[in-house]
């Protein structure tokens, strides 16, 4: 455009100044200066100067709002004729057009010829219609540089977002899009540095660090706080952007006076060496008017917080400045990285909490497994899982530095330790580690443990310094969690955890901590229960023993009245003639003392089954008389004690009982007795009326056996074991049955395995017939 | 000839049920026992209870459902769940329900002791307001006063 302004007329150089920001044009005399903001030049020799001030006649047209001519650059009050520009372009004469662009700034377009031929009206004409289009076809260039800028922003993000959602979120990843993003800033603003610098609370907050820049040198400043008077730290600590035409006017007491009005208590603390850098990297070492040391900068905002800031200093090519459009552009680029930060940080917080979990659902895990081999031997070392759990928090608690758990002693009412883990507890002498695990703590003071003991709540604390509640153990701590260990709302002492750094705890640590208190919970009533049920089972095995002391005792006492009675009532009955009222009575009380023997006898079995086994004592040789005798008179005992009115009968087949001269069968007489007694006692009792009890003796399976039939209630296939188990009745039965506690056949069972024998019941065929069978060994 | 002053002895024991026809007939002058054996034979018979009352009940606690039998009544849920312990405190209930058997005084004659009977009696609806107890014994002098004095 200006090319077209200067062939126009016939010009061999245009040039299009820019008032630079701070200039006062109200004031009087008018206040400011000119720079370059883009130029022509017909050989292309050289920049044109900056810093033109008002007084010159570019200065004073923008000022009066006309355009002046200037026919001899040497002999011109207003111009330097001296100036290298027209020295080193040999212009001798020019014309300045001003001009106002799009965002009011002012501005002119100026013309200039190697000759003295002066501008004629046409050409200013033609001049001042094309600078007229300058300033929006200026704005127009701006706008597209800027929209491709945020468009290719947008399309770098939104590129480093879907590689994310497929996982890759590591800090390099993040690092390397920054960096793309800083050098595509520095390629449009055309400018030597781009720096982006982030506070990672993750790994020390309050540091701003550099994350990306373009800067190559040796960078002399790579992490700011909001408080070290660096200019960075003035746009973190306000949250403010900033745009400085040069940063040179800090040396400059009224430049710096302007500057400070603007942005208060603004201050660059970097070294004037820094201009010979830029020199250097300009490639003008020479002396003269060099190009300004144009700064901006600004906040990485998401909400009110300020994640960071993005800057460009020294812009390398014309008009070696940054102009307000720079600035909202720059801003628009902040406002995009701030959020693909955020979505990073939020990433690499969700990834370390999902990584936590997994650790301590396995910790846990392994922590049950010790446990549940504890309980297989039957103790639960609690020292040991209180150390191990403490493990547990320290890996997946970042920052858990010291950590320890107390124990509520209930007696004392005080809180002790029980485990410790970290560096800070082995510090000092033997005594000094001695001392400080056996401190103890009382729940009715302020700490913060008896605190969440009272409570039950878990108490958490960010930044502890200066909390008059924390007992300052451990120097340095800074943020605390203790977390109850509680069992059903009751709460049995506390997990400690401290962090010692500046890194916050990860978000989650608290419900890890609270989990973990909640499981030491469990473990510790599960620890009191063992103790309690181990001490509950020695009292109720003393206890047993006593009972079957006592039943022992009671059914010694009975054996010797009953076995007289017994024998009595025999005596008198052999004197008493048969078939006779006398008789009958007798031989009903018979039947009587015969059931107490039973219920005396079973009494005695019973409480040596609940101590171990049925004891073998007194074993002899079982013959043949003595069973038929003992088999008839107890049959008939039982069909008395059952009445008349169901009229079962029995029946005792004597053609088995000649094995006995032929085998030894050797039993303890009493159990035998006991045991044929409760195997009668049932036959009789579930037999139908008008049945018969059949009871036979023989060989079988080269054992001897004693076998009772009967007809009458049903034992299925399925109960032939169950009724062999103490207490077991089936449905008929219980319908059936009277008094008496279902020990019966329980008692015969182990009678039985007492003489390395069997019990064998069958079940009821179709013809209602049960069958029980005693098997004893025979020699 | 006067009519028997009927007495119903319900007792599963047999040996006992006759000891007390024996004891109470030979006891009371002009008694007739009439017996019952089991739970559900007094309920099955209690239609003529309540058309014929006797003069007094005898009534043991602990009473078998049935005799064995190839059928056996089904036990009502009631029976199941209160089992064989608490059989005569449920015939008992069902005497006092019924208006006409209510006032028919019951001796309770058991093994088990006041105490025990008055935890099991807490259980009931409805108690007979003529229920007596007697604890079973050798010496039937206080049961045969009782009896006496009630018929």
């Amino acid at each position: 455009m200006l090319h077209s302004i200067a062939r126009s007329c016939q010009a061999d150089a245009c040039l299009l100044w820019r008032l630079a920001p701070g200039s006062d044009l109200n004031a009087t005399p008018p206040d400011g200066r000119l720079f370059v903001l883009a130029q022509w030049l017909k050989d292309d020799k050289m920049w044109a100067s900056h810093n033109l001030g008002l007084s010159s006649v570019t200065g004073r047209a923008i000022v009066a709002g006309e355009a002046d001519s200037v026919p001899d650059v040497r002999n011109h009050p207003y111009v330097d004729g001296t100036d290298r520009f027209f020295d080193r372009t040999g212009a001798r004469t020019f014309c300045a057009v001003p001009i106002r662009f799009v965002d009011e700034q002012r501005g002119a377009v100026n013309v200039y010829r190697n000759t003295l031929r002066p501008f004629r009206d046409s050409e200013l004409a033609r001049a001042r219609g094309l600078a007229a289009l300058v300033p929006s076809l200026y704005q127009t260039i701006r706008d597209k540089v800027g929209a491709a800028l945020m468009q290719s922003v947008n399309g770098i993000l939104q590129a480093a977002e879907r590689n994310a959602m497929d996982g890759a979120s590591s800090k390099e990843g993040m690092r390397a899009v920054v960096q793309t993003i800083c050098e595509l800033v520095a390629v449009t603003f055309q400018c030597m540095e781009t720096s982006v610098f982030f506070e990672d609370r993750f790994v020390l907050p309050g540091a701003y660090e550099l994350v990306a820049t373009t800067w190559t040198d040796r960078f002399p400043k790579t992490s700011y706080t909001k408080n070290d008077g660096a200019l960075t730290s003035w746009i973190l600590a306000r949250a403010r952007s900033v745009k400085l035409f040069n940063l040179l006017d800090f040396h400059n007491e009224k430049e710096l006076r302007k500057i400070r009005k603007e942005y208060e208590g603004l201050t660059w603390t970097d070294s004037l060496e820094f201009r010979d850098v830029v020199r250097q990297r300009f490639g003008r070492a020479e002396e003269g008017r060099q190009p300004p040391l144009s700064f901006v900068g600004v906040p990485i905002m998401m909400g009110n917080s300020v994640l960071g800031a993005i800057r460009c200093c020294t812009a390398v090519r014309p008009p070696h400045y940054f102009a307000d459009g720079e600035l909202r552009l720059l801003e628009l680029v902040a406002a995009q990285i701030g959020q693909y930060w955020s979505h990073w940080v939020t990433r690499r917080e969700t990834e370390e909490e999902n990584n936590s979990w997994r650790a301590f659902v396995n910790r846990v895990s392994e922590l049950n497994h010790l446990v549940q081999k504890d309980l297989a031997s039957g103790e639960l070392n609690e020292d040991r899982i209180y150390s191990e759990a403490l493990e547990v928090a320290g890996s997946v608690i970042r920052g858990a530095g010291i950590l320890d758990i107390r124990l509520l002693d209930e007696e004392r009412q005080e809180l002790y330790y029980a485990a410790t883990k970290g560096p800070a507890w082995d510090a000092g002498t033997l005594q000094d580690r001695a001392e400080r695990r056996a401190t103890r703590y009382n729940v009715k003071d302020e700490s913060i443990g008896a605190q969440v003991v009272r409570t039950g709540t878990t108490y958490v604390a960010a930044d502890l310094t200066g909390d008059p509640k924390f007992h300052h153990r451990f120097s340095g701590t800074r943020r605390f969690i203790g977390a109850p260990l509680q069992c059903q709302d009751k709460v049995i002492g506390v997990l400690d955890i401290r962090g010692l750094g500046s890194a916050d705890f990860p978000k989650h640590a608290v419900s890890i901590a609270e989990l973990l208190g909640q499981q030491l919970g469990l473990y510790h009533y599960l620890a009191r229960s063992i103790r309690d049920l181990r001490s509950a089972k020695d009292e109720l095995n003393r206890e047993i023993r006593r009972q079957t002391e006592t039943y022992q005792d009671l059914g010694h006492q009975l054996k010797s009245p009953i076995f007289l009675a017994q024998a009595r009532i025999q005596s008198v009955l052999r004197a008493v003639p048969a078939e006779t009222a006398i008789a009958a009575d007798l031989n009903a009380i018979r039947g009587l003392i015969s059931k107490a023997k039973r219920v005396g006898m079973g009494i005695r079995l019973f409480a040596q089954l609940a101590g171990s086994k049925v004891e073998v004592s007194q074993v002899i040789s079982l013959r043949h008389d003595d069973l038929i005798k003992t088999l008839i008179e107890y049959a008939s005992d039982h069909r008395l004690l059952l009445g008349p009115e169901r009229a079962v009968t029995f029946h005792v087949d004597r053609r088995g009982f000649d094995v006995l001269e032929r085998h030894d069968v050797r039993v303890d007489y009493d159990l035998l007795e006991q045991a044929v007694n409760n195997v009668l006692d049932n036959a009789f009792k579930y037999s139908f009326p008008k049945t018969t009890v059949r009871i036979s003796v023989g060989m079988a399976e080269n054992r001897f056996h004693i076998t009772v039939v009967n007809e009458g209630l049903k034992l299925r296939a399925s109960e032939t074991d169950a009724c062999k188990k103490r207490g077991w009745r089936s449905e008929d039965a219980e319908a059936v049955t009277g008094e008496g506690s279902g020990l019966g056949l329980w008692i015969v069972e182990h009678i039985m395995k007492a003489h390395s024998g069997e019990l064998r019941v069958l079940p009821t065929t179709s013809s209602n017939l049960t069958e029980v069978k005693l098997l004893f060994p025979a020699g | 000839m006067r009519n028997p002053i009927e007495i119903l002895s319900v007792e599963d024991d047999p040996l006992q049920a006759e000891w007390i026809r024996q004891t109470i007939e030979s006891g009371v002058s002009g008694s007739k026992v009439i017996h019952m054996s089991t739970e559900s034979e007094f309920i099955a018979r209690f239609p003529g209870i309540v058309s014929t009352p006797p003069k007094l009940i005898l009534m043991d606690v602990m009473l078998r459902w049935a005799d064995p039998s190839p059928n056996i009544p089904g036990r009502p849920a009631d029976v199941k769940e209160g089992g064989m312990r608490r059989a005569g405190l449920r015939c008992c209930t069902r005497l006092a329900a019924e208006p006409k058997t209510r006032g028919i005084p019951v001796i309770l004659y058991t093994v088990l002791q006041n105490s025990e009977l008055k935890e099991l009696e807490k259980e009931l609806d409805m108690v007979p307001p003529n229920l007596l107890y007697v604890q079973k014994d050798s010496n039937p002098g206080e049961l045969l006063k009782k009896i006496r004095r009630l018929v």
